[in-house]
Order: C-alpha cells, then structure tokens, then sequence
C-alpha cells in the first residue's frame, strides 16, 4: 500500500440508527457516495441533520449500523483491526473537529501536535519535529511562541489554528473538516477558511468540509451536499445547487441566506 | 393492560423486585467474601498452629486445615460453602464446636438493641435540633446547631463514651462503672435484653440494664445525631426556599401546618442516610461493647481472632454484611414508599 | 500539646502574598500540619522513652510526669507524642496506598465497563465487588482480616486500605466516565494513541483530582480505625505506644478512678480527628484558590477559555 497508490473513498448504502425498538433514532438513512483524492466537498444542514454523524463514521468515530465504508477497496473495520494498517488509515485520513475540548487542558501545544508526528510519521528526532512544527505553525500564521502554552492559555481562533496543525502535520490525502469555523468570530473564520483553502491546494489533499452556514461551504469547496435529518436531500456542483435548487429545503436555505445578507447589506 | 394481576404487579413491581434482590445480594457479597478472605496474603492455618505451642508436624496442619475446611480445591470448597449458604450452615465455630450461624444469632440481638436505641435517640435528637434550627431566628443558636452538625463522621464513639464515664461516673459518681448489662444471668427468650427482661418480668435486673445503657446510649446519640443533623438541615434549607414554603406562609397556613410540611418534605434525605450509616453503627457498638462490657457480636469478634477461628469469621463476616443488606433494603423500601420518583422502573413507565 | 510547636504556622505562613484569602488557606493546612509535624518530632519533644518503665507504677499527674504512668509506670505523655507518630505512620501510608490503588482500579472500571467482551465483564465486576465491599462495616472487616492474616502491622495496613480503598476507586470511575466523553480523546486517537497510552496520558492525569482532595480524608479515618480496632484489642501489639490499646488498657484504672491513662491518649484521638477533619474539610475549597494563585504567579497571560 504506497501513497502513490490512487485514494479513493467509498460509502455504500451506509446509515446510522441509534437506540433500540421505541427509542430508534435515524441519524443518517443509508446514503452511497464516493470520494476522489481530489474531492472538494462541502456538506450542508442544520444541527441533527446528520452531518457530523456522517463525517465521524468515515474516520471509525462512530460505527455505521448498516453498509459498508470501504478505503482502496477494503473495509474501514478490516482497516482499524490491526495497530499498522490503523497508524497507516489515519495517516491518509484526518478529522478536525469543532475546537471546545479536543486538546487536553494539561498538555501544551507542543507535546499534543508533536503526537501523531511520532505515532503516525514516525519522525524520532527532536529537531527534526521542532523544524516541522515550526512551519505548520508559519502556515497557520501561528506564533510558534504559542507552542509552549497550554489550551486554556490561547484565544479560541488560535486553538482551533493548533487543531488544524495536528491534523495537517500528518500531511494526509483527505481531511475531513467538521464545524471548523463554526464558533469562531466572522473575522476569524475567513482567516481559517483561507488558510485551509490554501494548504489543501497547495498540498493536493481532498477536503470534506461541513459546516451549516453556507457562505463557508461554498467559499471553500465545489460540490455540495445539502442533508436534512438524516437524509440527502441535494448534491452537485455549487454552482449547480445556488442557482438551480430542486428541493424545497433548499431553496428555503438559500432564500433565508439572500435576505439574511439583504438585511446586513440593508443596516450598514 | 389486560388483567387486573397485571396491572396490580406493575403497581407493587417496585418493592417485589427490590425484595427479590436481597438473596441475590446476599448470595453475591458471601461469594465475594468466600473468594476475598482467600486471597488475603497470610495463611490462617500456619497462624492458628503457630499459636498452639505445640510440636509442628504435618499431621497437626493438615488436621487444622480440614477443621478450617480449607482442605481440597478452591472450587470443592466453593460448592460446600454454597451448599452450606442454602442450608443456612456455615461451619461450626472451631473454639466451642457450636454452629457459627447459632452463636451470631444467640448475639445479634443485644447489638442491634444498642444500635436501635441510639439510632432511635439521635433520630429524636436530630428532630429536635431541627426544630430549633427552624422555630427560633436567633443566629447564634442556628450557628451552633450548624457547628454541631459539622461534627459528623470525625469523632470515634468510644472516645465521646470515654469522656462521658470521667465525668458521670469518676467524677460526678452518679452512674454505676461500665461493668456490662446486670448483675446475674440475663433470662434469653428473643436474645434482645431489654425486650426479654419485660417479657420475663425482671423488673430490677430492666433497672439496672436501662441505667447501664444510659451512658453506651448518650454516647452514640451525641456521636451518631450530626449525621442525620446535616441531612436534615440541608434538606431544610432546601425546602424554606421553595415557591410551596412561601406560598403557604404567604396564605397564611398555621404555623404548626407549615413545620410539619416542612418537616415531612426534608425527612426522606434523613432516612436515605440510615442505609448509609449502618455499617458504621455496627463498627462502633463494637467497640462501645467491648467498652461497657456487654456481651455481643464485637466480643465475637474478638474471640474468633484471638484463636484463629476461620469458620466462625467467615460466617461473623457474611452474617454482619447480611444484616447492612437487610437494613439498606428497609430503608430503601421505607423510601420508595415516601417518594415514588426513587422507584425502579419508574424511568421507562413515564416515557 | 500544641502550645509546644508556634513554629510551624510561622514556617506556612511565609506563604505567596498576604492577602486574606492566603492566609484563610494556609491555615486550612495548619491543624494537619501540626498533627504531622508532633509525630515527626515525637522523639525531640517526648521527655522519656515511650516503651520502657521510667517510673513507679500509676502515678497521678505531677511536673515531672505531666500525664501520670500507666500501669508498668511508662510516662503517659511520652507515650501520647509517640502514639502521634504510630498514628500518622499509618496514615500516610494508608493514604498513598488507597489513593494510588483506587486511582488505578477507578480507571480501569470507569475505561473498561462499558466496553464489551472480558474487559467489559472485568470491569463490571471489579465495579459491582467494591460496591458490596463498601457495604461492609470497617471496622468488621479490620476483624476479619486481621484474624484471618494474624496480628501485624501488615494484616492492618492490608485491613485499613481494603476499608478505605473504596472511595478513591468509585471518586475516581465517576471522574473517568466524565474525562471519557471528552473529545481530546477522540483527538488523541485520530493521531494514532492506541488506547492503553491514552487512558496513561490523558484519561488518569485528567481524573486524579477528586481522589487526591479525597486523600486528608482517608488519613483520617484511617486514624479512627486503627483506634477502633486498637481498642477492641485487635491492633498493633502490646507495648507499641498506640492510642486506642492505650485507652483500652486504662480502662481497668478508669473504673477505680485513676482517669489519667485512659483520657490523655482518648483527647489525643479526639483531637487529632478533629484536627484532620477541619483540615480534610478546608482543603478542598481552598483548592480553586491555591490553583489561581499559582495561574497568576505564571508568567504567561491566561485568557479565557472560548
């Protein structure tokens, strides 16, 4: 299995139902979908809708209740079985999730982001990591200072920046992005959005990014998902989705968009 | 909801199922015991020889382990011991050859006749206390019952007992020396004494054993009643500042109305409390026992490791931990009963 | 007692800045503190040696013998200080040992029992074992130990964690059930922690805090128990200077009305357990301020966690 080797991603029919008898919940129905390595795909919906189960399912996070989510052909549990085919699954894979609690509030920076460089790229040398950090942190625009400080030490922009650095250390093939922005300031996120845009170019990763505002999602990929408890309701092109919705969903979120930005437009 | 015995189970589901689970407990913890007091490091058998100063030889320990019945596999003896548990039989003491279940019994029941008393006085104790803290606004004395409550679960009782014999009967001379229950054999019907004094009418011999329960019993009211003090007043406090409090005092409820609501509303948190504390009542009648000179499982105790009795302390041990389960089962059961929201099952009947 | 040892508040107090919060913390420490620092300096301030005769036999209380002798003519006061030391000898160790026992059972059944499979079963269990074992008086199980491993002071410090083991697990397993849900745990995870590193680094550091608030705690009742058993004659043995074989041994004095050898050692008890009960108490709610006064003493500017 070399990097070299073409990535490819597949869900088929892959659902999730939680809780038994009376009390099952749908989180997502079954829903089939493919992923290039240079897939740009936004997904879209309110809370509940589904989304983040989705993302959490093709990283092991969560396990599907029905399908099969298969990497290059072979199952993602066939995958996650052994410790050497896991270390090499999360090396093509990585997941950022919304920043509240993903970093131990007793470590520092430097000893969190360091981890998967040890485990997963196997770098030894101290120098060696410290040089890598070192331009993580100059992609991010992050103070490698910062490094020496602990979680509750940082602004949350700059967590979620040290977030993004964790995951993109381990350079995968696809990085799969889950509400990243979400509880940053406006100000920030267009910084983080740009700085993701621009790596995953500039390293020719594929990117999965949810969210459930839309101007993130289509400033950042070119297809979109559009889900809605549990179910999809609209996939294409951005371009395709903003200006020719078919779902009534849909049209209602962009509607509500338009006149939401009218209504900014309008007061300044 | 078809039949009546249906609906009548669902209705009394809770205590039949908290009633079911006490053998099952009871069975659980004695296998726990079994397996726990066989895996202590220390061999009791090498320990009960070595105490006999008598000449070692194989044959000696190997008598002394089958007396002990730890002769054979782990699981032969499991299968004994479980037989012996649904019989009702566990063991025969080593020292006086009597059945262990027999000479726990013949014991208990003084025991539990001090723990009851003083669970009892500080119960009474308590309420009082918690009537005060409510009844009079003045804050120094609400700060000196708060201040006695802190005390709970710090001082040994047989020290408060200690301090009570300097000052009652070195002292002041006015109670007799802690030198047990009466003069002469206790008459033994119901093993409890003060109920066998009454039934057989020794009227001087209840004298005597009331006036030597005064200080064993003062000692586990003034020990034991910040327990319950705490639970109490916190259940007060949490209560005073309710919207029904205010809303009957706003009504102008009669003030005796409004105690006794206030009162019933807090007591639960008290009771809860009794299950907890069991234990350590058992823990301090023995020694309070060993202090006063009153006969009583603690006395056993004490004798069975003095000669080495395993059979005898396995059986004290399952036995003392059987009684806990039943007063935790008592207590919960009195629980439910006042407040349904602690009935099992009552999550999935109001989904 | 204490009139002998000003020192040791003036050494505490030399804390960070006097504020009054500072101070209202240091002396949560400074009954503990003071317990501790008269069994350590036992063979400094106790006038005689604690476990030879120094003088005739039941002496009352006099200037050169502050606590009268007991029986075999030992100095009482001697033996009071020395009973400090024997105390806390105890329950330093009891302390360490339950809280560390307890810290590594409370992960493993708060990691493994919602788990499937052996692991789930063994944490299950081990979970539903210290619950019954929890149920069972300490002072009944100190019985059945100590006559099952015969009299020494391993059968007592075997038979005093085993009662006091069980806070620091069920403390520590409520904690780790918190900690688990966290996600830098899933983070962890993605960047290829296998579990067993995770729950090292991550879930036990996170979890320790309420069993180590818990520790004054122990140490106190494990004061209380070896008194308890001590004076049911079950304790350390015979000239060890203890508190509890102490009382138990005036007590044949106390009834014909020699009341020193009994009381000197039962105030000993009293007031060490309250001694250690104030300071097991005032600690843990000057833990949040100690904490901000070592965040602020930290060069590094804190900002408020988003």
């Amino acid at each position: 299995m070399s990097d070299a080797e073409q990535f490819i991603l597949t869900l088929d029919g892959v659902g999730k139902e939680y809780g038994r008898g009376r009390h099952r919940v749908t989180a997502v129905q079954p829903l089939d979908l493919r992923v290039d390595a240079d897939v740009e795909l936004g997904v879209i919906g309110e809370s509940g809708s589904g989304k983040s189960t989705l993302a959490r399912m093709m990283v092991g996070l969560e396990t599907p209740s029905s399908g099969t989510i298969a990497c290059n052909g072979r199952p993602l549990r066939e995958w996650l079985s052994t410790r050497a085919s896991r270390l090499e699954y999360r090396r093509r894979v990585q997941y950022v999730a919304q920043d509240t609690t993903s970093f131990d509030p007793r470590q520092t920076f430097y000893d969190a982001v360091s981890v998967p460089l040890r485990l997963l790229r196997g770098v030894r040398s101290e120098r060696e990591i410290r040089s890598r950090l070192d331009a993580i942190a100059d992609e991010l625009s992050l103070d490698p200072a910062l490094y020496s400080r602990q979680p509750h030490q940082v602004s949350g922009g700059q967590r979620q920046r040290f977030a993004l650095a964790r995951s993109l250390v381990v350079e995968p093939q696809l990085l799969i992005c889950d509400e990243v922005v979400s509880a940053l300031d406006v100000s920030v996120q267009g910084a983080v959005l740009n700085l993701i845009k621009r790596h995953v170019a500039e390293h020719h990763m594929g990117l999965i990014f949810v969210a459930h505002g839309l101007p993130a999602v289509t400033f950042i990929s070119s297809n979109l998902m559009v889900m809605r408890q549990g179910e999809v309701v609209e996939r294409g092109t951005v371009a395709d989705v903003v200006t020719r919705p078919r779902h009534p969903y849909t049209q209602e979120l962009l509607a509500a968009y338009a006149s939401s930005s009218q209504k900014e437009g309008g007061r300044q | 909801m078809r039949t009546t015995i249906r609906d009548r189970y669902r209705a009394n589901r809770w205590w039949i199922l908290r009633l079911v689970r006490l053998p099952v407990d009871i069975f659980v913890f004695a296998t726990i015991a079994f397996f726990l007091i066989r895996l202590l490091p220390g061999d009791p058998v090498a320990v009960a020889v070595a105490s006999r100063n008598e000449a070692v030889t194989p044959e000696t320990v190997a008598a002394v382990r089958a007396q002990m019945g730890l002769d054979g596999s782990i699981w032969e003896q499991l299968l004994h011991f479980w037989g012996g548990l649904f019989r009702g039989n566990l063991g025969d003491s080593l020292q006086t050859s009597i059945p262990v279940v027999t000479e726990v019994f013949s014991r208990l029941p003084s025991t539990l006749e001090l723990i009851l008393l003083g669970l009892l006085g500080a119960f009474v104790a308590c309420l009082v206390l918690g009537f005060v803290y409510v009844r009079f606004a003045n804050p120094l004395l609400r700060r000196a019952v708060r201040f006695y409550s802190s005390f709970a679960t710090t001082v040994p009782v047989f020290v408060v007992a200690i301090f009570l014999i300097v000052l009652f009967y070195v002292v002041l001379a006015w109670l007799p020396a802690p030198l047990g229950r009466a003069a002469g054999t206790l008459p033994v019907v119901t093993g409890f004494p003060i109920l066998d004094e009454i039934i057989t009418g020794s009227w001087s011999m209840l004298g005597e054993t009331l006036v030597a329960y005064i200080m064993p019993v003062a000692a586990m009211v003034i020990t034991y009643t910040p327990n319950l003090l705490t639970q109490l007043i916190g259940g007060l406090d949490r209560e005073l500042e309710q919207t029904t409090t205010r809303f009957q005092v706003a009504a102008g409820a009669p003030r005796r109305w409004i105690f006794v609501s206030l009162f019933r509303r807090s007591l639960p948190s008290v009771i809860v409390v009794f299950g907890l504390f069991f234990g350590s009542l058992i823990g301090g009648a023995v020694t309070i026992e060993s202090l006063f000179g009153f006969g009583g499982i603690g006395q056993l105790g004490v004798r069975s490791v003095q000669t080495v009795d395993f059979p005898a302390l396995q059986g004290f041990l399952i036995i003392v931990v059987t009684v806990c389960l039943i007063a935790m089962l008592v207590v919960d059961l009195i629980n439910m009963a006042l407040d349904p929201r602690r009935r099992p099952g009552i999550e999935e009947a109001s989904r | 007692m204490s009139a002998q040892f000003p020192d040791q508040t003036a050494a505490l107090a030399v804390a960070p800045r006097r504020t009054g919060g500072t101070i209202r913390a240091v002396f949560a420490f400074v009954p503990l503190a003071l317990v501790v620092a008269i069994a350590v300096l036992a063979p400094v301030i106790a006038p005689y040696d604690p476990v030879t005769s120094v003088a005739a036999s039941r002496l009352p209380p006099s200037p050169e013998h502050w606590f009268g002798t007991d029986a075999v003519g030992m100095d009482i006061l001697s033996r009071t200080i020395y009973g400090a030391r024997i105390a806390v000898q105890f329950g330093v160790i009891v302390a360490v040992l339950s809280t560390i026992g307890g810290v590594l059972i409370g992960t493993f059944i708060g990691l493994s029992e919602s788990s499937s499979g052996v692991l789930g079963l063994l944490g299950r269990g081990l979970n539903q074992i210290s619950s019954y074992l929890l149920a069972i008086p300490d002072v009944i199980l100190g019985i059945v130990v100590v006559g099952i491993m015969g009299s020494s002071d391993f059968a007592l410090t075997v038979a005093i964690t085993l009662c006091l083991v069980q806070a620091p697990v069920k403390l520590t397993r409520v904690e780790v059930l918190r900690v688990r849900r966290e996600s830098y745990l899933e983070s962890a995870k993605l960047a290829g922690e296998s579990s067993f590193r995770a729950a090292l680094v991550h879930v036990m550091p996170n979890s320790i805090g309420p069993a180590m608030r818990n520790m004054p705690l122990i140490f106190g009742n494990c004061v209380i128990i070896l008194a308890s058993l001590g004076f049911i004659g079950i304790g350390v043995k015979a000239p060890t200077p203890e508190w509890g074989y102490m009382i138990s041994s005036g007590l044949s004095s106390l009834v014909l009305g020699r009341w020193w050898p009994a009381v000197f050692p039962a105030a000993a008890v009293l007031l060490s357990v309250l001694a250690i009960a104030y300071s097991s108490r005032a600690i843990p709610r000057m833990w949040p301020l100690l904490a901000v006064r070592v965040k602020r003493w930290n060069p590094i500017g804190r900002k408020a966690r988003a």
